[in-house]
């Protein structure tokens, strides 16, 4: 079953928590003394947005018909099964950018030394193992969930019943 | 797929029939020095860093690990005195054609090179010709913007005639993939000076903030290998603040 990352926007308090997690999950050592001595530099893959009176930690989407997997030139960005995440393989990559003008959603970015891209793997070695990524645990708030597709509309659905019986016990 | 046994450094594996002896090694863990390869290119061979020796039944040779397919079962070592020596005489060559080239320091130092015997150029900026740049720009991005010049020692890597590379879309792969920083590249403002290609390619403004963020001829290229999807002329930042917007007047929306 695929599962995505899902932002409750309301929730989002700019602590910018989950850049931090991101940054150390993907780095060398992954312990936060050591990483500031890293070189290169750790670097999130999610990045908080403000925006008016709302903050949103954007990240990678894994669309389904991902256009930077359709524009790399190297086939460096690909997905093993349509519920898999898109991957970038650092290896093949050569930092050429294409993706980066390609993604609607501005969540790509250039490694610190440029050479190459990195995004949202939705943490692929943690929920290998079980664990979830590593934004969602480190949000104090909850306002990151990593759901099941499937339950969305369904828990959605929760949501508005609610409202409704919120609004009518209020009359 | 046939699958093929050989023995690395002692390590026996099957792999698929022509697997690259590199890409095998690696897999392996097994570290094997390069520069001219490239795992999103085909075998090249130029700077024989990575040569290994390669025993079939009697016969035991040196080969370039990256330009070695495994046809046949092959006992590959990469630590002999031989490989060692091999190694270090390719990198003192290297050495001797960039001296200067800083970002090569460590890995000579690791192949045991530390002044090279021979006498070393100076004219020719810091390019080993390992063709990396070259091979980028006429295979994965589809340019040939620059090429090889020149023949024996007189060879380098230029624009065609030596004159202004006009079909340079200001990718910056060149860049990014030269290992010792010959090629340069500088934005400022509205342009983006590929220094060593004597190129100038105009920038694109983001249509938002107005920073310039792509050169208008990459942009071209990326627009018309996606056809069919309509690129936004906004940069990246840009894009996600409007991303965060849009969810903005969705969520107000909902609220009221
Ligand atoms: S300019 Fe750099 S990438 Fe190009 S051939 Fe020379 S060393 Fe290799
Ligand atoms: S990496 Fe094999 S010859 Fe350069």
């Amino acid at each position: 079953m695929s599962k995505a990352i899902i932002t409750d926007v309301q929730k989002c308090l700019a602590c910018r928590s989950c850049e931090l997690a991101c940054a150390l999950a993907h780095c060398q050592s992954q312990i936060l003394e050591e990483s500031l001595r890293e070189s290169p530099q750790p670097q999130p893959r999610v990045t908080v947005e403000a925006c008016g009176k709302f903050a949103v930690p954007i990240q990678c989407r894994h669309c389904q018909d991902a256009p930077c997997m359709a524009v790399c030139p190297t086939a460096a960005i690909q997905r093993h099964s349509e519920s898999d995440p898109v991957l970038i393989s650092r290896d093949k990559c050569i930092g050429c950018g294409y993706c980066i003008e390609a993604c609607p959603f501005g969540a790509m970015e250039v490694t610190n030394d440029g050479k190459a891209v990195v995004k949202c793997d939705l943490c692929i070695e943690r929920t290998q193992v079980g664990q979830p990524p590593a934004c969602v645990t480190a949000c104090p708030t909850g306002a990151i969930k990593f759901k099941d597709v499937s339950n969305i509309s369904a828990d959605r659905r929760k949501i508005t019943a609610a409202m409704i019986s919120e609004s009518l016990d209020n009359e | 797929m046939a699958k093929i046994k050989t023995i690395i450094d002692g390590i026996e594996v099957e792999v698929e029939r022509d697997s690259w002896a590199i890409d095998v090694a690696r897999e392996l863990g097994i570290d094997i020095p390069t520069l001219c390869y490239h795992p999103a290119l085909g075998p090249y061979g130029a700077c024989r860093l990575c040569v290994v020796e390669v025993t079939k039944s009697k016969w035991t040779w040196l080969a370039t690990a990256c330009d070695l397919p495994i046809r046949e079962e092959l006992s590959i070592k990469t630590n002999t005195p031989e490989v060692i020596r091999s190694r270090k005489m390719a990198m003192e060559l290297i050495m001797a054609r960039a001296p200067r080239a800083e970002s090569l320091f460590p890995l000579a130092e690791k192949l045991g090179v530390t002044k090279p015997r021979f006498k070393c150029r100076d004219d020719i900026g810091n390019c080993i010709l390992c063709g990396l740049c070259v091979r980028m720009c006429d295979q994965i991005i589809g340019v040939s913007a620059i090429n090889f010049a020149n023949r024996g020692h007189k060879r380098i890597v230029t624009t065609p005639l030596h004159k202004k590379a006009d079909k340079c879309i200001g990718c910056n792969v060149c860049v990014e993939v030269c290992p010792t920083g010959h090629v340069k590249t500088l934005d400022d403002g509205s342009f983006r000076h590929m220094q060593t290609w004597d190129a100038d390619l105009e920038m694109l403004h983001c249509l938002i903030c107005d920073k310039p963020y792509i050169p208008a001829k990459q942009f071209k290229v990326i627009s018309d290998k996606l056809e069919g999807i309509e690129l936004k002329r906004i940069c990246p930042v840009c894009r996600r603040k409007e991303t965060v917007d849009n969810l903005r007047y969705a969520v107000v929306e909902k609220v009221s």
